[in-house]
């Protein structure tokens, strides 16, 4: 073999290795693909040539981000902070639902942000070529990390601040502390009795608790029936009563109306009169009741009744007594 | 070169370096010239890649090889100290590789081999008159000794150092899996890699090549005082290649991290 052969073969080799290499690193896709628009708030550090997986396999590549700026779109009504074109491989179309979720993640802890798609629910259609969905936006650690951060400040800001009044509180906690401990060592014994107490108390209440639920359920359960059912019955009765009281009431003040000041003055001093009748009946029964007085020793006095009885006995066996006084 | 004038000052080595840099501008102002204009004997540009390319093969395979396998091994020690993670162990070392460390690397061992045997033959062709006669015959020994070496040091300089760096990079794929038990799939991402890098890369094997056989053949040319100036021009030779080599690195990289797209932090 000539030298220039040799050097030739050498040169190939190189060429070769240096060509299948751009190749690679080009990331020429030889098969079909078809785009996805992707809507984010924020898609984090997810940059253009990005992976995008399907589990760890990679079906597509991130083609461009685009600022929308929450311009709106009125083919989907959104207004889309960021939207992002995502080339896929045409042979997995099929397995990509209209539910699908497209999500930013990452390829270790360290590693290079890509989007990771959840293809959805399999009886729903596939997505088509050119359509936009709503990506999951990643969490914000950056903007936790600042909020823990100002926390982090204030917390310190506060404790450098009030260092002897955190310091005297906490003082005032630790002596709190060991008074309601030594007091609790000195009556142990009776915190102890105290507690057995209530529990005592509480078993019992729960018992008679238990007893009065089971005596009173069914009477409380009659009574509320009971009002139920007169609660039912007024309601439904509520309005003629009502209709009644008011035509009533109509009627009394339409009677009121008829009489003059003088038959009103005479019906005040016929009710004053009989008022006083009815005191005076009152005062006659309270005396008649004491037994005084002829009706009141006739009624009330045993004796008298006594008497009567004999007497009458006596008219039965001896009639002629009526006639004739021995 | 300085290093000869070991009991000269500060200053007085300066102005060698400033006069040895002239020379040197001035071998290669003249080799690009009879690059297009001059007249070469044939085969000889095919002799001298072979001697540059295929006689270096083993060499630099061997050489880029345990490069890459310390390479790896060292930043794999040291990354698990801050990181048990070495999933992007192998994206990290690829882009190192074909941004730096395949040429600059690369080329420093192939300056020693090729860069002192470059002095040597011209050096030696110089202490035995076979220059002074070449000249006696109206051909400038640029022409005739210089540029064929330039162009193979330029073609097969590049070929050696881009397979040196699929060498160092198969070594390094081979330790880390061995060492760190990082799957060959994973050690092998491009993730972090981009055009600009290969081309910032591919830039500087081409510019290293041609720095070697320059410095080389200019050495070789001032060569003086019999064999021990032959000795003297191979050593200046091989360490003025290397100096070379490193501040070429820092302009190309420094030029290359503002103006060659995709070149710049990770």
């Amino acid at each position: 073999m000539s030298v220039e052969v040799r050097v030739g073969l050498l040169i190939l080799v190189a060429i070769a290795l240096l060509g299948g290499f751009i190749f690679v690193l080009g990331g020429v896709e030889l098969g079909d693909q078809y785009s996805v628009y992707v809507d984010f708030d924020n898609p984090g550090s997810v940059q253009p040539g990005a992976s995008v997986n399907i589990g760890s396999i990679r079906v597509g590549e991130v083609e461009g981000i685009e600022y929308w700026g929450q311009k709106l779109d009125p083919d989907t009504g959104r207004r889309p902070m960021i939207r992002m074109h995502v080339r896929i491989d045409t042979e997995v179309q099929e397995t990509i639902h209209e539910d699908a979720l497209f999500y930013v993640t990452s390829q270790s802890v360290l590693g290079e942000s890509i989007i990771s798609i959840d293809p959805g629910d399999p009886e729903k259609p596939h997505l088509e070529d050119g359509a936009v969905v709503e990506g999951v936006d990643p969490p914000r650690l950056d903007l936790a990390f600042a909020m823990a951060y100002e926390l982090l400040e204030g917390m310190t800001r506060l404790l450098r601040e009030n260092r002897e009044d955190l310091g005297d509180l906490l003082s005032s906690a630790a002596s709190m502390i060991r008074r309601a401990d030594a007091f609790f060592a000195e009556h142990d014994d009776r915190l102890d009795r105290v507690m057995e107490n209530i529990e005592t108390a509480t078993s019992q209440t729960n018992e008679l608790l238990t007893t009065a639920n089971d005596t009173m359920n069914g009477r409380v359960q009659r009574v509320l029936r009971n009002l139920d059912g007169t609660l039912a019955r007024v309601s439904r009765d509520i309005d003629p009563i009502m209709t009644d009281v008011r035509s009533l009431a109509t009627k009394a003040d339409d009677a009121m109306d008829t009489l003059g000041p003088e038959q009103r003055q005479q019906i005040q001093e016929i009710l004053a009169e009989a008022e006083r009748s009815v005191n005076d009946a009152r005062e006659i029964v309270a005396h008649i009741r004491s037994g005084r007085g002829t009706v009141g020793a006739f009624l009330m006095d045993e004796e008298v009744y006594d008497d009567v009885q004999e007497m009458l006995r006596d008219l039965k066996h001896n009639p002629w007594k009526l006639f004739w006084r021995e | 070169m300085t290093v000869r004038s070991k009991d000269v000052g500060l200053f007085e080595a300066a102005i060698n370096v400033l006069k040895d840099f002239r020379a040197v501008w001035r071998v290669f102002t003249k080799t690009l010239y009879y690059l297009f204009r001059g007249k070469r004997e044939k085969g000889e540009i095919a002799r001298q890649m072979f001697h540059v390319g295929n006689e270096s093969l083993f060499f630099m395979c061997i050489t880029m090889a345990f490069i890459g396998a310390i390479i790896t091994f060292q930043t794999g020690l040291q990354s698990k100290k801050l990181l048990p993670d070495f999933s992007l162990m192998g994206a990290t070392y690829l882009k190192l590789l074909v941004r730096d460390l395949a040429a600059s690397v690369g080329a420093l061992p192939l300056a020693t081999r090729v860069g002192a045997g470059i002095a040597a033959e011209i050096g030696s062709m110089v202490v035995t008159d076979q220059v002074d006669a070449l000249r006696m015959c109206a051909a400038d020994p640029i022409d005739y000794l210089v540029v064929p070496r330039f162009i193979a040091c330029v073609i097969m300089g590049t070929v050696i150092l881009v397979i040196g760096g699929f060498v160092a990079y198969g070594a390094g794929m081979l330790v880390a899996f061995v060492s760190f038990d990082v799957n060959p799939h994973t050690f092998n991402n491009l993730m972090y890699l981009n055009l600009g890098d290969l081309v910032l890369g591919f830039l500087k094997c081409l510019v290293y090549g041609a720095a070697i056989a320059i410095v080389s053949a200019q050495r070789g040319l001032a060569t003086f005082g019999g064999s021990e100036g032959v000795g003297w021009a191979t050593t200046e030779a091989v360490v003025g290649s290397c100096f070379a080599i490193i501040v070429l690195n820092l302009i190309i990289s420094t030029v290359g991290y503002f103006l060659v797209p995709g070149v710049g932090p990770m």
